[in-house]
Protein backbone atom coordinates (compact mmCIF):
# COMPACT_ATOMS: atom_id res chain seq x y z
CA UNK A 1 0.00 0.00 0.00
CA UNK A 2 1.71 3.26 -1.13
CA UNK A 3 0.52 5.74 1.49
CA UNK A 4 -1.29 4.91 4.67
CA UNK A 5 -2.13 7.31 7.49
CA UNK A 6 -2.99 5.78 10.84
CA UNK A 7 -4.68 7.98 13.44
CA UNK A 8 -2.47 10.95 12.62
CA UNK A 9 -2.71 13.92 14.97
CA UNK A 10 -0.69 17.10 14.94
CA UNK A 11 -0.43 19.95 17.41
CA UNK A 12 1.51 23.16 16.80
CA UNK A 13 3.66 24.50 19.67
CA UNK A 14 2.47 21.93 22.22
CA UNK A 15 2.65 22.93 25.86
CA UNK A 16 2.71 26.68 25.19
CA UNK A 17 0.05 29.36 25.07
CA UNK A 18 0.16 29.12 21.29
CA UNK A 19 -0.84 25.46 21.28
CA UNK A 20 -3.09 24.78 18.30
CA UNK A 21 -4.53 21.43 17.36
CA UNK A 22 -4.25 21.15 13.59
CA UNK A 23 -5.15 17.50 12.98
CA UNK A 24 -7.00 14.91 15.01
CA UNK A 25 -6.83 11.20 14.33
CA UNK A 26 -6.89 11.35 10.57
CA UNK A 27 -6.74 7.94 8.88
CA UNK A 28 -6.95 7.07 5.21
CA UNK A 29 -4.92 5.33 2.57
CA UNK A 30 -3.99 6.07 -1.00
CA UNK A 31 -3.59 3.35 -3.63
CA UNK A 32 -1.12 3.41 -6.52
CA UNK A 33 -2.33 5.37 -9.51
CA UNK A 34 -5.15 7.20 -7.76
CA UNK A 35 -6.02 10.85 -8.36
CA UNK A 36 -7.25 12.28 -5.11
CA UNK A 37 -8.86 15.66 -4.58
CA UNK A 38 -8.38 17.27 -1.19
CA UNK A 39 -10.81 19.91 -0.02
CA UNK A 40 -11.61 21.86 3.10
CA UNK A 41 -12.03 25.38 4.37
CA UNK A 42 -8.96 27.55 4.93
CA UNK A 43 -7.30 26.51 8.17
CA UNK A 44 -8.79 23.01 8.27
CA UNK A 45 -5.36 21.37 8.31
CA UNK A 46 -4.87 20.46 4.64
CA UNK A 47 -1.44 22.01 4.27
CA UNK A 48 -0.30 20.57 7.58
CA UNK A 49 -1.41 17.12 6.47
CA UNK A 50 0.45 17.38 3.16
CA UNK A 51 3.63 18.46 4.92
CA UNK A 52 3.35 15.49 7.25
CA UNK A 53 2.95 13.18 4.27
CA UNK A 54 6.24 14.31 2.75
CA UNK A 55 8.04 14.14 6.08
CA UNK A 56 8.68 17.87 6.50
CA UNK A 57 7.05 17.70 9.92
CA UNK A 58 6.42 14.81 12.26
CA UNK A 59 2.98 13.89 13.58
CA UNK A 60 2.39 14.41 17.29
CA UNK A 61 0.69 11.00 17.38
CA UNK A 62 -0.02 8.33 14.80
CA UNK A 63 1.91 6.83 11.92
CA UNK A 64 2.41 7.59 8.26
CA UNK A 65 3.45 4.60 6.16
CA UNK A 66 4.83 4.93 2.65
CA UNK A 67 5.19 1.57 0.90
CA UNK A 68 4.56 -0.09 4.22
CA UNK A 69 7.33 1.67 6.14
CA UNK A 70 6.91 4.31 8.82
CA UNK A 71 8.50 7.47 7.41
CA UNK A 72 9.23 8.75 10.92
CA UNK A 73 10.59 5.42 12.10
CA UNK A 74 14.20 4.92 13.12
CA UNK A 75 16.60 4.39 10.27
CA UNK A 76 14.14 5.43 7.56
CA UNK A 77 15.96 7.05 4.67
CA UNK A 78 14.43 10.48 4.04
CA UNK A 79 16.32 10.72 0.76
CA UNK A 80 14.35 7.72 -0.52
CA UNK A 81 11.11 9.37 0.54
CA UNK A 82 11.98 12.57 -1.32
CA UNK A 83 12.60 10.52 -4.46
CA UNK A 84 9.27 8.70 -4.16
CA UNK A 85 7.07 11.61 -3.14
CA UNK A 86 7.25 14.98 -4.86
CA UNK A 87 5.52 17.99 -3.40
CA UNK A 88 4.46 21.16 -5.20
CA UNK A 89 3.73 23.89 -2.66
CA UNK A 90 1.44 26.86 -3.07
CA UNK A 91 3.20 29.42 -5.25
CA UNK A 92 6.12 27.08 -5.98
CA UNK A 93 7.85 29.82 -8.00
CA UNK A 94 9.44 31.11 -4.78
CA UNK A 95 11.87 28.20 -4.97
CA UNK A 96 13.65 29.49 -8.11
CA UNK A 97 17.20 30.68 -7.49
CA UNK A 98 19.56 29.42 -10.19
CA UNK A 99 20.98 31.38 -13.10
CA UNK A 100 19.35 29.28 -15.81
CA UNK A 101 16.15 27.30 -16.12
CA UNK A 102 18.09 24.10 -16.82
CA UNK A 103 20.24 24.42 -13.68
CA UNK A 104 17.25 25.25 -11.52
CA UNK A 105 15.28 22.23 -12.70
CA UNK A 106 18.31 20.01 -12.14
CA UNK A 107 18.87 21.28 -8.59
CA UNK A 108 16.76 18.65 -6.87
CA UNK A 109 18.60 15.82 -8.66
CA UNK A 110 21.99 16.70 -7.19
CA UNK A 111 21.64 14.15 -4.42
CA UNK A 112 19.62 11.63 -6.38
CA UNK A 113 22.56 9.45 -7.36
CA UNK A 114 21.67 9.62 -11.05
CA UNK A 115 24.42 9.92 -13.66
CA UNK A 116 24.81 13.27 -15.39
CA UNK A 117 23.33 11.97 -18.66
CA UNK A 118 20.30 10.62 -16.79
CA UNK A 119 19.93 13.97 -15.06
CA UNK A 120 20.08 15.77 -18.42
CA UNK A 121 17.42 13.42 -19.81
CA UNK A 122 15.14 13.94 -16.82
CA UNK A 123 15.54 17.71 -16.96
CA UNK A 124 14.71 17.85 -20.65
CA UNK A 125 11.71 15.56 -20.12
CA UNK A 126 10.45 17.65 -17.18
CA UNK A 127 10.77 20.98 -18.99
CA UNK A 128 9.01 19.60 -22.05
CA UNK A 129 6.33 17.90 -19.94
CA UNK A 130 5.29 21.21 -18.35
CA UNK A 131 4.87 22.57 -21.86
CA UNK A 132 7.96 24.73 -22.30
CA UNK A 133 10.33 24.66 -25.28
CA UNK A 134 13.51 23.07 -23.91
CA UNK A 135 15.94 24.58 -26.43
CA UNK A 136 14.48 28.06 -26.07
CA UNK A 137 14.24 28.18 -22.30
CA UNK A 138 17.14 26.04 -21.05
CA UNK A 139 19.70 28.84 -20.78
CA UNK A 140 17.31 31.64 -19.91
CA UNK A 141 17.24 33.08 -16.39
CA UNK A 142 14.11 31.81 -14.64
CA UNK A 143 13.54 35.35 -13.35
CA UNK A 144 13.05 36.73 -16.84
CA UNK A 145 10.02 34.49 -17.42
CA UNK A 146 6.37 35.40 -16.91
CA UNK A 147 4.53 34.36 -13.75
CA UNK A 148 2.87 31.36 -15.37
CA UNK A 149 6.14 30.20 -16.93
CA UNK A 150 7.96 30.57 -13.61
CA UNK A 151 5.42 28.27 -12.04
CA UNK A 152 5.93 25.73 -14.81
CA UNK A 153 9.69 25.80 -14.32
CA UNK A 154 9.20 25.34 -10.58
CA UNK A 155 6.93 22.36 -11.16
CA UNK A 156 9.42 20.93 -13.67
CA UNK A 157 11.98 21.11 -10.84
CA UNK A 158 9.84 18.69 -8.88
CA UNK A 159 8.83 16.46 -11.79
CA UNK A 160 12.48 16.03 -12.78
CA UNK A 161 12.94 13.57 -9.93
CA UNK A 162 10.12 11.50 -11.50
CA UNK A 163 8.27 11.00 -8.23
CA UNK A 164 5.88 8.08 -8.02
CA UNK A 165 3.51 10.14 -5.93
CA UNK A 166 2.92 13.82 -6.64
CA UNK A 167 1.36 16.02 -3.97
CA UNK A 168 0.08 19.42 -5.08
CA UNK A 169 -1.03 22.22 -2.75
CA UNK A 170 -3.35 24.63 -4.59
CA UNK A 171 -1.33 24.42 -7.80
CA UNK A 172 -3.83 26.33 -9.94
CA UNK A 173 -4.35 29.32 -7.62
CA UNK A 174 -3.56 32.53 -9.48
CA UNK A 175 -3.21 30.96 -12.94
CA UNK A 176 -5.16 32.30 -15.91
CA UNK A 177 -7.88 29.99 -17.38
CA UNK A 178 -5.57 28.73 -20.15
CA UNK A 179 -2.75 28.02 -17.74
CA UNK A 180 -5.17 26.30 -15.41
CA UNK A 181 -6.51 23.98 -18.09
CA UNK A 182 -3.01 23.22 -19.37
CA UNK A 183 -1.93 22.39 -15.84
CA UNK A 184 -4.90 20.12 -15.17
CA UNK A 185 -4.26 18.32 -18.46
CA UNK A 186 -0.69 17.81 -17.30
CA UNK A 187 -1.80 16.23 -14.01
CA UNK A 188 -4.19 13.95 -15.90
CA UNK A 189 -1.44 12.90 -18.27
CA UNK A 190 0.97 12.16 -15.43
CA UNK A 191 -1.76 10.19 -13.69
CA UNK A 192 -2.42 8.18 -16.85
CA UNK A 193 1.28 7.34 -16.94
CA UNK A 194 1.00 5.88 -13.44
CA UNK A 195 1.81 8.78 -11.11
CA UNK A 196 -0.38 8.96 -8.03
CA UNK A 197 -1.76 12.49 -7.72
CA UNK A 198 -2.98 14.12 -4.54
CA UNK A 199 -4.21 17.63 -5.21
CA UNK A 200 -5.54 20.23 -2.81
CA UNK A 201 -7.87 22.68 -4.48
CA UNK A 202 -10.79 24.97 -3.71
CA UNK A 203 -11.82 24.58 -7.31
CA UNK A 204 -14.59 21.96 -7.23
CA UNK A 205 -14.80 21.91 -11.04
CA UNK A 206 -11.15 20.99 -11.37
CA UNK A 207 -11.59 18.13 -8.91
CA UNK A 208 -14.89 16.90 -10.40
CA UNK A 209 -13.31 16.74 -13.85
CA UNK A 210 -10.09 15.05 -12.78
CA UNK A 211 -10.11 13.33 -9.40
CA UNK A 212 -11.20 9.76 -8.72
CA UNK A 213 -11.75 10.30 -5.05
CA UNK A 214 -12.46 13.29 -2.83
CA UNK A 215 -11.33 13.72 0.76
CA UNK A 216 -12.66 16.61 2.82
CA UNK A 217 -11.16 17.81 6.09
CA UNK A 218 -13.09 19.87 8.58
CA UNK A 219 -11.43 21.46 11.63
CA UNK A 220 -8.60 18.93 11.58
CA UNK A 221 -10.79 15.86 11.24
CA UNK A 222 -11.55 13.67 8.26
CA UNK A 223 -15.11 14.62 7.32
CA UNK A 224 -15.60 12.79 4.04
CA UNK A 225 -13.72 10.22 1.96
CA UNK A 226 -15.68 8.95 -1.05
CA UNK A 227 -15.27 8.45 -4.75
CA UNK A 228 -15.86 11.64 -6.64
CA UNK A 229 -19.41 10.84 -7.84
CA UNK A 230 -20.69 9.91 -4.41
CA UNK A 231 -18.97 12.89 -2.84
CA UNK A 232 -20.48 15.55 -5.11
CA UNK A 233 -23.86 13.80 -5.20
CA UNK A 234 -24.42 14.84 -1.60
CA UNK A 235 -24.74 18.59 -2.19
CA UNK A 236 -26.12 19.31 1.28
CA UNK A 237 -23.22 17.59 3.02
CA UNK A 238 -20.56 19.16 0.81
CA UNK A 239 -21.97 22.61 1.42
CA UNK A 240 -22.21 21.97 5.16
CA UNK A 241 -18.49 21.23 5.12
CA UNK A 242 -17.86 24.67 3.67
CA UNK A 243 -16.67 23.56 0.24
CA UNK A 244 -18.58 23.79 -3.03
CA UNK A 245 -19.79 21.29 -5.61
CA UNK A 246 -18.98 21.60 -9.31
CA UNK A 247 -20.91 24.01 -11.53
CA UNK A 248 -22.29 21.09 -13.56
CA UNK A 249 -23.74 19.60 -10.38
CA UNK A 250 -25.27 22.95 -9.41
CA UNK A 251 -26.94 23.34 -12.81
CA UNK A 252 -28.18 19.74 -12.82
CA UNK A 253 -29.62 20.37 -9.38
CA UNK A 254 -31.43 23.49 -10.55
CA UNK A 255 -32.83 21.62 -13.56
CA UNK A 256 -34.20 18.86 -11.40
CA UNK A 257 -35.70 21.42 -9.04
CA UNK A 258 -37.49 22.94 -12.05
CA UNK A 259 -39.03 19.58 -12.79
CA UNK A 260 -36.61 18.29 -15.43
CA UNK A 261 -35.18 14.82 -15.13
CA UNK A 262 -31.50 15.17 -14.19
CA UNK A 263 -29.53 12.24 -12.84
CA UNK A 264 -28.04 12.97 -9.40
CA UNK A 265 -24.62 11.74 -10.51
CA UNK A 266 -24.01 14.50 -13.05
CA UNK A 267 -20.87 16.26 -11.85
CA UNK A 268 -18.92 17.00 -15.03
CA UNK A 269 -19.54 19.36 -17.90
CA UNK A 270 -19.43 16.50 -20.43
CA UNK A 271 -22.22 14.73 -18.55
CA UNK A 272 -24.33 17.85 -18.29
CA UNK A 273 -24.02 18.90 -21.92
CA UNK A 274 -26.30 16.22 -23.49
CA UNK A 275 -28.94 16.93 -20.86
CA UNK A 276 -28.82 20.66 -21.60
CA UNK A 277 -28.98 20.07 -25.34
CA UNK A 278 -31.87 17.64 -25.16
CA UNK A 279 -33.78 19.91 -22.80
CA UNK A 280 -33.24 22.86 -25.12
CA UNK A 281 -34.22 20.84 -28.21
CA UNK A 282 -37.37 19.72 -26.48
CA UNK A 283 -38.29 23.38 -26.65
CA UNK A 284 -38.95 23.55 -22.98
CA UNK A 285 -36.22 26.05 -22.11
CA UNK B 1 7.22 26.68 15.13
CA UNK B 2 7.37 23.92 17.64
CA UNK B 3 9.56 25.77 20.12
CA UNK B 4 8.72 29.22 21.32
CA UNK B 5 11.29 31.81 20.32
CA UNK B 6 12.79 33.74 23.23
CA UNK B 7 10.97 36.91 24.14
CA UNK B 8 7.96 36.39 21.89
CA UNK B 9 4.86 38.36 22.90
CA UNK B 10 2.54 36.29 25.06
CA UNK B 11 -0.97 37.75 25.07
CA UNK B 12 -2.46 38.51 28.45
CA UNK B 13 -4.44 41.06 30.40
CA UNK B 14 -2.40 41.65 33.55
CA UNK B 15 -1.27 44.86 35.19
CA UNK B 16 2.08 44.59 33.40
CA UNK B 17 0.43 43.94 30.02
CA UNK B 18 -1.81 46.99 30.41
CA UNK B 19 1.00 49.29 31.49
CA UNK B 20 1.85 52.00 28.96
CA UNK B 21 4.63 50.76 26.69
CA UNK B 22 6.57 54.03 27.06
CA UNK B 23 6.67 53.48 30.81
CA UNK B 24 7.74 49.87 30.36
CA UNK B 25 10.60 50.78 28.04
CA UNK B 26 11.73 53.71 30.20
CA UNK B 27 11.34 51.43 33.21
CA UNK B 28 13.63 48.87 31.59
CA UNK B 29 16.32 51.52 31.05
CA UNK B 30 16.07 52.74 34.65
CA UNK B 31 16.01 49.19 36.00
CA UNK B 32 19.11 48.38 33.95
CA UNK B 33 20.84 51.45 35.37
CA UNK B 34 19.85 50.35 38.87
CA UNK B 35 21.15 46.83 38.23
CA UNK B 36 24.50 48.22 37.08
CA UNK B 37 24.76 50.30 40.25
CA UNK B 38 24.28 47.40 42.62
CA UNK B 39 27.32 46.26 44.51
CA UNK B 40 26.02 44.73 47.71
CA UNK B 41 24.18 41.58 48.71
CA UNK B 42 21.30 43.70 50.01
CA UNK B 43 21.16 45.54 46.68
CA UNK B 44 21.02 42.29 44.72
CA UNK B 45 18.32 40.95 47.03
CA UNK B 46 16.20 44.01 46.36
CA UNK B 47 16.64 43.70 42.59
CA UNK B 48 15.85 39.98 42.66
CA UNK B 49 12.71 40.61 44.71
CA UNK B 50 11.70 43.42 42.35
CA UNK B 51 12.13 41.30 39.20
CA UNK B 52 10.39 38.35 40.84
CA UNK B 53 7.49 40.65 41.74
CA UNK B 54 7.18 41.79 38.12
CA UNK B 55 7.25 38.19 36.85
CA UNK B 56 4.46 37.26 39.27
CA UNK B 57 2.43 40.35 38.30
CA UNK B 58 2.84 39.69 34.58
CA UNK B 59 1.41 36.17 34.84
CA UNK B 60 4.32 34.77 32.80
CA UNK B 61 5.41 31.33 33.89
CA UNK B 62 8.86 31.01 35.47
CA UNK B 63 9.83 28.69 32.63
CA UNK B 64 9.10 31.33 30.02
CA UNK B 65 10.78 34.07 32.03
CA UNK B 66 13.94 31.99 32.43
CA UNK B 67 13.80 30.98 28.77
CA UNK B 68 16.25 33.73 27.91
CA UNK B 69 18.82 32.29 30.30
CA UNK B 70 18.87 28.66 29.18
CA UNK B 71 20.56 29.31 25.86
CA UNK B 72 23.18 31.56 27.47
CA UNK B 73 24.27 29.19 30.22
CA UNK B 74 27.51 28.39 28.41
CA UNK B 75 28.19 32.09 27.94
CA UNK B 76 27.71 32.67 31.66
CA UNK B 77 30.10 29.87 32.52
CA UNK B 78 32.73 31.32 30.19
CA UNK B 79 32.34 34.82 31.65
CA UNK B 80 32.72 33.36 35.12
CA UNK B 81 35.83 31.37 34.22
CA UNK B 82 37.48 34.22 32.31
CA UNK B 83 37.04 36.57 35.24
CA UNK B 84 38.18 34.04 37.79
CA UNK B 85 41.36 33.22 35.89
CA UNK B 86 42.35 36.56 34.41
CA UNK B 87 40.78 39.36 36.45
CA UNK B 88 43.36 40.07 39.08
CA UNK B 89 47.02 39.23 39.46
CA UNK B 90 46.76 40.17 43.13
CA UNK B 91 46.52 37.48 45.81
CA UNK B 92 46.05 34.56 43.38
CA UNK B 93 45.31 31.06 44.63
CA UNK B 94 48.19 29.93 42.48
CA UNK B 95 49.96 31.25 39.44
CA UNK B 96 50.49 29.20 36.29
CA UNK B 97 51.59 30.58 32.90
CA UNK B 98 49.05 33.41 32.27
CA UNK B 99 46.46 32.09 34.72
CA UNK B 100 46.02 33.85 38.03
CA UNK B 101 42.79 32.62 39.57
CA UNK B 102 41.71 34.64 42.58
CA UNK B 103 38.78 35.13 44.93
CA UNK B 104 38.49 38.70 43.72
CA UNK B 105 38.13 37.51 40.12
CA UNK B 106 35.56 34.90 41.08
CA UNK B 107 33.47 37.48 42.95
CA UNK B 108 33.73 39.90 40.05
CA UNK B 109 32.65 37.16 37.64
CA UNK B 110 29.67 36.29 39.80
CA UNK B 111 28.69 39.93 39.87
CA UNK B 112 28.78 40.26 36.08
CA UNK B 113 26.76 37.09 35.63
CA UNK B 114 24.18 38.28 38.18
CA UNK B 115 23.81 41.61 36.43
CA UNK B 116 23.46 40.05 32.99
CA UNK B 117 20.97 37.58 34.39
CA UNK B 118 18.80 40.35 35.84
CA UNK B 119 18.97 42.59 32.75
CA UNK B 120 18.13 39.68 30.44
CA UNK B 121 15.11 38.65 32.49
CA UNK B 122 13.90 42.23 32.73
CA UNK B 123 14.08 42.71 28.96
CA UNK B 124 12.49 39.31 28.41
CA UNK B 125 9.54 40.43 30.52
CA UNK B 126 9.23 43.61 28.48
CA UNK B 127 9.07 41.80 25.13
CA UNK B 128 6.84 39.03 26.50
CA UNK B 129 4.22 41.51 27.70
CA UNK B 130 4.43 44.17 24.99
CA UNK B 131 3.59 43.75 21.33
CA UNK B 132 6.42 44.70 18.96
CA UNK B 133 4.28 47.55 17.62
CA UNK B 134 3.82 49.00 21.10
CA UNK B 135 7.54 48.77 21.73
CA UNK B 136 8.22 50.65 18.50
CA UNK B 137 5.76 53.38 19.42
CA UNK B 138 7.42 53.67 22.80
CA UNK B 139 10.85 53.93 21.19
CA UNK B 140 9.51 56.52 18.78
CA UNK B 141 8.18 58.69 21.56
CA UNK B 142 11.33 58.29 23.64
CA UNK B 143 13.63 59.39 20.80
CA UNK B 144 11.34 62.21 19.67
CA UNK B 145 13.16 64.91 21.71
CA UNK B 146 16.26 64.26 19.60
CA UNK B 147 14.57 65.81 16.57
CA UNK B 148 15.65 69.17 17.95
CA UNK B 149 19.22 67.98 17.44
CA UNK B 150 18.49 67.33 13.78
CA UNK B 151 17.88 63.59 14.08
CA UNK B 152 15.22 62.40 11.59
CA UNK B 153 13.23 60.72 14.34
CA UNK B 154 10.10 60.29 12.23
CA UNK B 155 12.01 58.37 9.59
CA UNK B 156 13.85 56.29 12.16
CA UNK B 157 10.52 55.38 13.71
CA UNK B 158 9.05 54.50 10.32
CA UNK B 159 12.03 52.28 9.46
CA UNK B 160 11.85 50.57 12.84
CA UNK B 161 8.14 49.89 12.66
CA UNK B 162 8.35 48.55 9.10
CA UNK B 163 11.30 46.35 10.02
CA UNK B 164 9.51 44.95 13.04
CA UNK B 165 6.28 44.37 11.15
CA UNK B 166 8.10 42.37 8.52
CA UNK B 167 9.84 39.97 10.89
CA UNK B 168 6.95 37.48 11.07
CA UNK B 169 6.28 37.75 7.33
CA UNK B 170 9.88 37.09 6.42
CA UNK B 171 10.28 34.28 8.91
CA UNK B 172 7.17 32.60 7.54
CA UNK B 173 8.52 33.00 4.05
CA UNK B 174 11.90 31.60 5.06
CA UNK B 175 10.15 28.58 6.46
CA UNK B 176 8.13 28.12 3.27
CA UNK B 177 11.23 28.39 1.09
CA UNK B 178 13.15 25.95 3.28
CA UNK B 179 10.32 23.46 2.94
CA UNK B 180 9.96 23.78 -0.83
CA UNK B 181 13.68 23.30 -1.32
CA UNK B 182 13.73 20.31 1.03
CA UNK B 183 10.76 18.78 -0.76
CA UNK B 184 12.70 18.83 -4.01
CA UNK B 185 15.79 17.27 -2.56
CA UNK B 186 17.87 20.03 -0.94
CA UNK B 187 19.74 18.80 2.11
CA UNK B 188 19.72 21.16 5.06
CA UNK B 189 19.99 18.40 7.62
CA UNK B 190 23.31 17.18 6.26
CA UNK B 191 26.21 17.07 8.69
CA UNK B 192 28.87 17.65 6.04
CA UNK B 193 30.13 21.23 6.11
CA UNK B 194 30.47 21.42 2.33
CA UNK B 195 26.85 20.36 1.83
CA UNK B 196 25.70 22.77 4.51
CA UNK B 197 27.46 25.63 2.74
CA UNK B 198 26.03 24.62 -0.63
CA UNK B 199 22.57 24.65 0.89
CA UNK B 200 22.78 28.37 1.69
CA UNK B 201 22.37 29.66 -1.85
CA UNK B 202 18.94 28.12 -2.58
CA UNK B 203 17.74 29.79 0.62
CA UNK B 204 19.39 33.18 0.39
CA UNK B 205 18.53 34.02 -3.24
CA UNK B 206 14.75 33.49 -2.90
CA UNK B 207 14.63 35.24 0.49
CA UNK B 208 16.41 38.32 -0.83
CA UNK B 209 14.27 38.36 -3.94
CA UNK B 210 11.08 38.22 -1.97
CA UNK B 211 12.30 40.83 0.53
CA UNK B 212 13.16 43.25 -2.28
CA UNK B 213 9.86 42.58 -3.99
CA UNK B 214 7.99 43.21 -0.77
CA UNK B 215 9.93 46.40 -0.13
CA UNK B 216 9.12 47.56 -3.64
CA UNK B 217 5.42 46.75 -3.28
CA UNK B 218 5.31 48.45 0.09
CA UNK B 219 6.93 51.65 -1.18
CA UNK B 220 4.44 51.83 -4.03
CA UNK B 221 1.56 51.22 -1.62
CA UNK B 222 2.85 53.91 0.74
CA UNK B 223 3.24 56.45 -2.04
CA UNK B 224 -0.20 55.58 -3.37
CA UNK B 225 -1.58 56.50 0.02
CA UNK B 226 0.20 59.83 0.00
CA UNK B 227 3.38 59.21 1.97
CA UNK B 228 5.83 62.01 1.25
CA UNK B 229 8.55 61.37 3.79
CA UNK B 230 8.17 61.25 7.52
CA UNK B 231 8.62 64.97 8.08
CA UNK B 232 5.60 66.75 9.45
CA UNK B 233 3.60 63.58 9.92
CA UNK B 234 1.14 63.76 12.74
CA UNK B 235 0.38 60.87 15.02
CA UNK B 236 -2.82 59.18 15.84
CA UNK B 237 -3.40 60.48 19.33
CA UNK B 238 -2.23 57.89 21.80
CA UNK B 239 -3.66 57.26 25.19
CA UNK B 240 -2.39 59.65 27.86
CA UNK B 241 -0.49 58.20 30.79
CA UNK B 242 -2.78 56.73 33.44
CA UNK B 243 -2.36 56.98 37.17
CA UNK B 244 -1.04 53.40 37.43
CA UNK B 245 1.57 54.16 34.75
CA UNK B 246 2.93 57.05 36.77
CA UNK B 247 2.74 54.92 39.91
CA UNK B 248 4.78 52.18 38.28
CA UNK B 249 7.33 54.70 37.07
CA UNK B 250 7.50 56.09 40.61
CA UNK B 251 8.20 52.63 42.03
CA UNK B 252 11.00 52.05 39.51
CA UNK B 253 12.53 55.46 40.24
CA UNK B 254 12.34 54.69 43.95
CA UNK B 255 14.20 51.40 43.45
CA UNK B 256 16.85 53.13 41.38
CA UNK B 257 17.22 55.85 44.01
CA UNK B 258 17.51 53.21 46.70
CA UNK B 259 20.36 51.57 44.80
CA UNK B 260 22.13 54.90 44.42
CA UNK B 261 21.85 55.52 48.16
CA UNK B 262 23.02 51.97 48.92
CA UNK B 263 26.00 52.30 46.66
CA UNK B 264 27.27 55.65 47.80
CA UNK B 265 26.64 55.33 51.51
CA UNK B 266 28.31 53.13 54.04
CA UNK B 267 24.95 52.11 55.47
CA UNK B 268 25.28 48.64 54.08
CA UNK B 269 28.85 48.15 55.06
CA UNK B 270 28.44 44.80 56.85
CA UNK B 271 26.90 43.21 53.77
CA UNK B 272 29.19 44.66 51.18
CA UNK B 273 30.40 41.88 48.93
CA UNK B 274 33.32 43.85 47.53
CA UNK B 275 36.46 44.44 49.51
Amino acid sequence: MPIELKQVSFTYAPGTVFETIALQEVSFSVEDGEYIGFMGKTGCGKSTLLQLMVGLMQPTRGQILVDGRDINGRGYNRGELRKKVGMVFQYPEIQLFETTVEKDVAFGLKHSGLSSSEIADNVRWAIETVGLDFEKTRSVSPFSLSGGEKRRVAIAGILAAKPKILILDEPIAGLDPMGRDAFLDLTRKLNADGTTIIMVSHNADALAENAHRVIVLEAGRLALDRNVKDAFKDVALIEKLGVGVSQARVIANLLSKCGFHAEPDIIRYAELQPLLLSTAKGGRL
Amino acid sequence: MNRLPIGIYIPGDTFIHRLDSRIKLLGLFITTAAILLVNSILGYSIMFAFILGIILLSGISMKTALNAINKLLLFFVIVLLMNTFFYSPEKPWFSFWIFTPSTLGLLYGIEIVLRLFLVLIASNILTSTTTPMETTHALESLISPFRYLGLPTGQIAMILSIAIQFIPTLSEETDAIRKTQMARGARFDSKKISEKAAAVLPMVVPIFLSAFKRADDLSVAMEARGYRGAKGRTQKKGTPLQRQDLGALGVIFFICLLQIVLRFSNLTHPWRSRF
